[in-house]
């Protein structure tokens, strides 16, 4: 179990976190959802252990994560930014091997590097150097690179949490589908996999929990058939919301008519 | 992926491992045609084998004596400079995310020699006050201390979240330049003339210092920093991606930052308190480096360390051999080829927009 008890982070004056409480547990998903400036970010931030809470705790697995060095703490989890460098060097091919750590023999490090170029479509431009691919190329190569760090985890006997900011920002919409399919490989393979989305109908396809969060503290923490309602995240996002069912899925999106904000 | 891929992909790495292999044994061998002309050349010509025979324990006692007194004390202190400016300037521009970090442009150099100035001018003042033992290390130390405050003053100006950007780094290095440079010109004015002539050749940087004893401590404290540099390879490779993913996989950022900062400052300190600025070499070593092998620091670092030791030496041979007997600055050659140089990799940086950044 990854878990924040009563976490508060601020930043000068602001708390980008005021005692937020949540759990992680490995073969779920949970989606971080709620308006910019919510605290989605600095709460994977504090999850993934880069950030020192000012007070409250987070554990993984029941060991107290500002207290394991950087290597252990890497080989529980993988975490992706939401807007890694793209001005990188290396080849995606060596980007998405180079976070394998020297434990794994180079013959199981080459397995996990293919696999993971695989599962985000990147097999065909290896070679190429990140500088040079697109956005959106780019970012799922950083993709790779957390899915191999994770699986060289797993390959250690850990590797159960999975963190990503964001990841569908960038993509067209196959490869928001491919970000899907790997998210539900990895829970598949037992991986607790935190994810902070802007897309809604995303998060109610891929996640089995919700958090909303709105002003550094979660709101919502629910299902997302419960969570993901026009009467509960309008007040939120303070803007009119459509939720439509359809074959099993829910689509939701903003209410774009001229006269919406009026009516609601 | 198909076993054809699979095949190419190993086929691949293997050529790319017997090629990395090949241009090493040519750098290897231009560096050691390098350092057998600097022990043969000179106003005394003595025949590669004589010098064999001399290294060896035979040898006729003037050539004997010209060989260890003087060229080869010099080439070790070549060796030592090339090294210690081509890994530092190397892994400051891996630490800075920043093709232009060397430590001439950015004040880390300038740091160092007005540690070492204040050494020659002040230290008689305070020599008196030491023992023994550490007096013949107050020139390194000062000149540590002072490259060691230059690149903390820089670390808390450059922000780390994104990388500095080119425009931070080099706007802080004139200003550190420009500081350092008045404050040298402060110890020159209360010098005395014998303090004075010292400073005067020092500061343009020459490989032929007279103190022997100065060139043994100088190298093998630049010795003591080379498994440091060469054991942050990983932690080079791993901040390429950027602080936080650089933690996110693995790395204490935070040590690694202040490990590499400490060798650069003992290195740089080192060889700069002995032969005085000798610029470029930390830029120009690692830009090659980088086109012959790639930006893996694995190979990137021991390259750049082997074009750096080519570089100084060649460069000393040139002064050397230029107007004998006189001996213009290896300072002045090294300046006068990596200034264009450094132009030339700006206007790149322009045209690709990114110094701004």
């Amino acid at each position: 179990m990854l878990e924040a008890r009563e976490v508060t982070v601020s930043f000068g004056t602001k708390r980008a976190l005021d005692g937020v409480s949540c759990a992680l547990a490995p073969g779920e998903v949970v989606a971080v959802i709620g308006p910019n400036g919510a605290g989605k970010s600095t709460l994977l931030a504090a999850l993934s252990g880069v950030m020192n809470p000012g007070a409250g705790r987070v554990l993984i697995d029941g060991d107290e994560v500002n207290d394991l060095s950087p290597e252990d703490l890497a080989l529980r989890r993988a975490a992706l930014e939401q807007t890694p460098v793209r001005d990188v060097p290396y080849t995606a091919e060596t980007l998405v091997g180079l976070t394998i750590p020297t434990r794994i023999s180079p013959s199981e490090a080459r397995e996990i590097v293919n696999r993971a170029l695989r599962a985000v479509d990147l097999e065909d431009i290896r070679t190429v150097a990140v500088h040079r691919l697109s956005g959106g190329e780019a970012h799922r190569a950083h993709l790779a690179r957390s899915l191999a760090q994770l699986w060289s985890g797993q390959t250690l006997g850990y590797g159960r949490y999975l963190m990503i900011d964001e990841p569908t920002a960038s993509l067209d919409l196959q490869h928001q589908r491919s970000v899907l399919e790997v998210v539900r490989t990895v829970r598949q393979e037992g991986t607790g996999v935190l994810i902070v989305l802007h897309d809604l109908t995303l998060a109610a396809a891929i996640a089995d929990w919700v958090l909303l969060m709105k002003a550094g503290r979660v709101v919502i923490d629910a299902a997302p058939d419960d969570a993901i309602q026009p009467g509960l995240i309008e007040p939120v996002y303070e803007t009119p919301i459509v939720v439509v069912r359809k074959d099993a899925q829910m689509i939701v999106a903003p209410d774009y008519r001229s006269n919406a904000a009026q009516s609601s | 992926m198909t076993a054809t891929a699979e095949q190419e992909t190993g086929r691949l790495a293997h050529l790319g491992g017997s090629r990395t292999a090949l241009l090493f044994f040519v750098l290897l061998t231009i560096a050691s045609m390098a350092l057998i002309a600097e022990l043969a050349l000179g106003p005394v010509q003595i025949a590669p084998d004589r010098v064999l025979a001399t290294l060896t324990g035979g040898g006729e006692p003037m050539e004997s004596a010209i060989l260890w007194q003087i060229r080869i004390p010099r080439a070790a202190l070549g060796i030592a400079v090339g090294v210690s400016m081509a890994l530092s300037g190397a892994a400051l521009q891996g630490l800075l995310r920043n093709p232009l970090a060397e430590p001439g442009l950015i004040g880390v150099t300038a740091g160092a020699s007005l540690g070492a100035v204040m050494a020659i001018v002040l230290g008689g003042l305070v020599v008196g006050l030491m023992p023994d033992v550490i007096a013949p290390f107050l020139l390194p130390i000062a000149a540590f201390i002072g490259g060691a405050t230059v690149i903390a003053i820089l670390f808390s100006l450059v922000r780390f979240g994104s990388g500095p950007s080119v425009a931070t780094l080099i706007l802080a290095g004139v200003a550190i330049n420009a500081i350092v440079g008045a404050a040298i010109g402060v110890l020159i004015y209360i010098s005395d003339d014998q303090q004075l002539r010292d400073l005067t050749f020092w500061t343009m940087g020459s490989l032929g210092v007279a103190d022997t004893r100065l060139i043994g401590i100088v190298t093998v404290l630049a010795l003591l920093t080379f498994p440091v540099f060469l054991g942050s390879t990983r932690a080079l490779d791993l901040l390429q991606l950027g602080e936080r993913a650089a933690f996110y996989s693995g790395l204490n950022v935070n040590r690694a930052r202040m490990r590499i900062a400490a060798a650069t400052a003992l290195s740089v300190g080192a060889v700069t308190c002995a032969a005085g600025p000798i610029g470029f070499i930390g830029l120009v070593a690692p830009h090659i480096a980088r086109m012959m092998f790639g930006p893996g620091h694995k190979v990137l670092l021991p390259a750049s360390a082997l074009i750096g030791v080519i570089l100084v030496l060649a460069a000393d041979l040139g002064v050397r051999l230029a107007v004998p007997p006189a001996e213009p600055p290896i300072g002045l050659a090294t300046s006068l080829i990596g200034g264009p140089f450094f132009l030339w990799l700006l206007m790149r940086q322009v045209s690709r927009g990114r110094v701004i950044a």
